[in-house]
């Protein structure tokens, strides 16, 4: 059973969040841990202390409680996956990134309209919280079928992780992975020592898929720009990479992903690059 | 639905007539043809000086007319087209109570297609022709490789863009359609345009993009719950849009990155804050120099 837990505001982007994770349920089972986060206010500073503080706390929390249950109530009768939402005052950064920490989620899903100017893309995969979160991040930007799994690998990234999340997310799903290996086009990255033939580490992906009883539909090196890489990716239900904490704005793969107008599942690695 | 389909005498102006036709095969609309004449025009006059009745039958624009009638038809087989009558037939009708006669009839098809031709300033006898006839779309075409103009009278296609009261597709060309971007900043979106972009992605095949028009980064309340509607509004008709956000900024980059695979529609309300940022003469210019076809929504 996958736990994902699910950020929702009122807004398009979590409409469109929760029902891209209603359409995973219904290929795989899962619960749906909708979590709201009502901010006290830009400057961050309660009006009061004690009993004020806590009456006004309620009084955001139970706003905030009406327009997500209204969001939750019309897709609930679809989709029986969805729990309770859990509602609360704070940094939403924070109060989800404890959520994810004291207690066990497999995934976390967060709505983001795709935008043409990829400031707002790259602020968001390099926040706090998807740094920060202990599970893999889904990035919901439309909905669309959920049918064919993009696997994105390049120079560098861990394969194992990504495989793995794979199986462990959709391994039971009726839905087809392909290998991709990036070579950015103009190369921008200086070369690696000890760098693996994309040959090879297709080689071995499909070795690791194949020994959970997948098999990929292509297995392919694309050489392209980051932005075309990206437009491409709008085939795909889904696409799934591995990326490093040290992603930087100009970094080839952040471009591709800024550029992907559909669901992205992001696996953050912890050490640096290989 | 009214569909007026303006035409010249050169060639690209097919390609009006059979985009028409493939909506009007969808659609069962009213359409009519019109060719519109300026060269009867004399200087210093302010309308064309009308030739006589009997030579108008072979005015060369009438017989262009004619043949865009028949290919217009070629789209529609037999007793399937709405634009056929039924012919001269006997039929008993009523006369006054308890009084029947059997009369020579003759039924019009269950759609009009009309046959027309203006003679004058071809902008102004457009936007006439669609006035007086309500129209919801007028379709026209342009020559493609010469900055989208019409031969002889220059940027025509452009102006009726921009200033028709009712939405205009401007067709570029014969290639096929696979992508219509449709760009909003505004609430107000007619049903009319919904269902007319509904046709244009059945038609092509095509995927469809809603554009969300954002101000600093900003999307309107009022657009996003309009956005969400109408995302709700195609998955019913089984059609699965793409959302996408561009700031207003950078509209015009992103317009021309896309006026060169798809077809570019702007929806321009009365409020629409594209007005402003893409105002009359960008709307000129993003006809002038787009790849493909482009529809202004109205």
């Amino acid at each position: 059973m996958i736990r994902a837990l699910v950020s929702l505001d009122v807004d398009l982007a979590s409409s469109i969040a929760l029902r891209y994770a209603c359409q995973m349920a219904k290929l795989v089972e899962m619960e749906l841990q909708p979590i709201h986060v009502e901010e006290p206010g830009r400057e961050g500073r309660l009006l009061g202390t004690g009993w004020v503080e806590r009456t006004w706390e309620r009084a955001l929390a139970k706003g905030g409680l009406e327009g997500v249950n209204r969001l939750i109530a019309t897709e609930r009768g679809s989709c029986p996956a969805i729990f309770a939402p859990k509602i609360s005052v704070g940094d939403p950064q924070d109060e989800i990134l404890r959520e994810l920490k004291e207690e066990t989620y497999d995934l976390f899903v967060k709505g983001e309209l795709y935008t043409f100017t990829s400031t707002k893309f790259h602020a968001r995969i390099l926040s706090r919280l998807f740094r920060n979160a202990p599970c893999p991040v889904m990035v919901v930007n439309n909905l669309v079928p959920l049918q064919r799994v993009s696997l994105l690998l390049e120079e560098g990234a861990e394969i194992q992780p990504l495989i793995g999340t794979f199986v462990k997310l959709l391994g039971t799903a009726d839905v087809v992975p392909d290998l991709l290996y990036c070579k950015f086009r103009p190369s921008r990255r200086p070369a690696f020592h000890r760098a693996e033939d994309p040959e090879t580490i297709l080689r071995a992906a499909e070795e690791m898929l194949s020994r959970q009883g997948r098999r990929p539909g292509k297995s392919e090196i694309k050489e392209e720009d980051p932005d075309k890489l990206g437009d491409l990716m709008g085939d795909y239900g889904l696409v799934m990479t591995s990326i490093h904490h040290d992603l930087g704005r100009k970094d080839p793969m952040a471009e591709l992903l800024s550029h992907t107008p559909s669901p992205i599942l992001l696996l953050f690695q912890q050490g640096g690059r290989k | 639905m009214r569909i007026l389909v303006a035409v010249d005498r050169s060639p690209y102006s097919a390609l009006a007539v059979a985009e028409a036709a493939k909506l009007a095969q969808n659609t069962w609309a009213n359409v009519t043809l019109l060719g519109v004449d300026p060269e009867r025009q004399k200087k210093g006059e302010k309308s064309a000086s009308a030739p006589p009745a009997g030579d108008m039958g072979h005015h060369p624009l009438m017989e262009i007319l004619r043949r865009y009638r028949e290919t217009f038809l070629g789209y529609f087989k037999g007793e399937d087209s709405p634009y056929t009558g039924q012919g001269f037939d006997y039929e008993v009708i009523e006369m006054k109570k308890g009084v029947w006669e059997e009369l020579r009839v003759c039924r019009a098809g269950k759609k009009d297609l009309r046959v027309r031709v203006r003679l004058g300033n071809p902008l102004r006898e457009i936007i006439t022709e669609s006035v007086e006839k309500e129209s919801d779309l007028i379709v026209i075409a342009c020559d493609k490789e010469n900055r989208c103009v019409w031969e002889k009278v220059g940027n025509v296609p452009q102006k009726v863009a921009s200033d028709a009261p009712c939405s205009v597709m401007v067709v570029k060309g014969k290639e096929r359609i696979n992508q219509v971007v449709c760009c909003l900043d505004h609430a107000q979106v007619s049903q009319a345009s919904l269902e007319l972009i509904s046709q244009m992605v059945t038609l092509h095949h095509a995927t469809l993009d809603i554009v969300g028009l954002t101000e600093k980064e900003n999307l309107k309340a009022e657009v996003e719950r309009k956005m969400d509607w109408i995302l709700k509004y195609y998955e019913a008709r089984q059609i699965k849009p793409w959302i996408k956000l561009v700031d207003e900024y950078s509209l015009d980059a992103f317009i021309s990155q896309k006026a060169r695979r798809g077809l570019v529609a702007l929806w321009m309300g009365e409020k629409s804050v594209l007005g402003r940022i893409f105002p009359r003469s960008k709307v000129e210019k993003l006809v002038k120099t787009a790849a493909s076809s482009v529809l202004i929504l109205r």
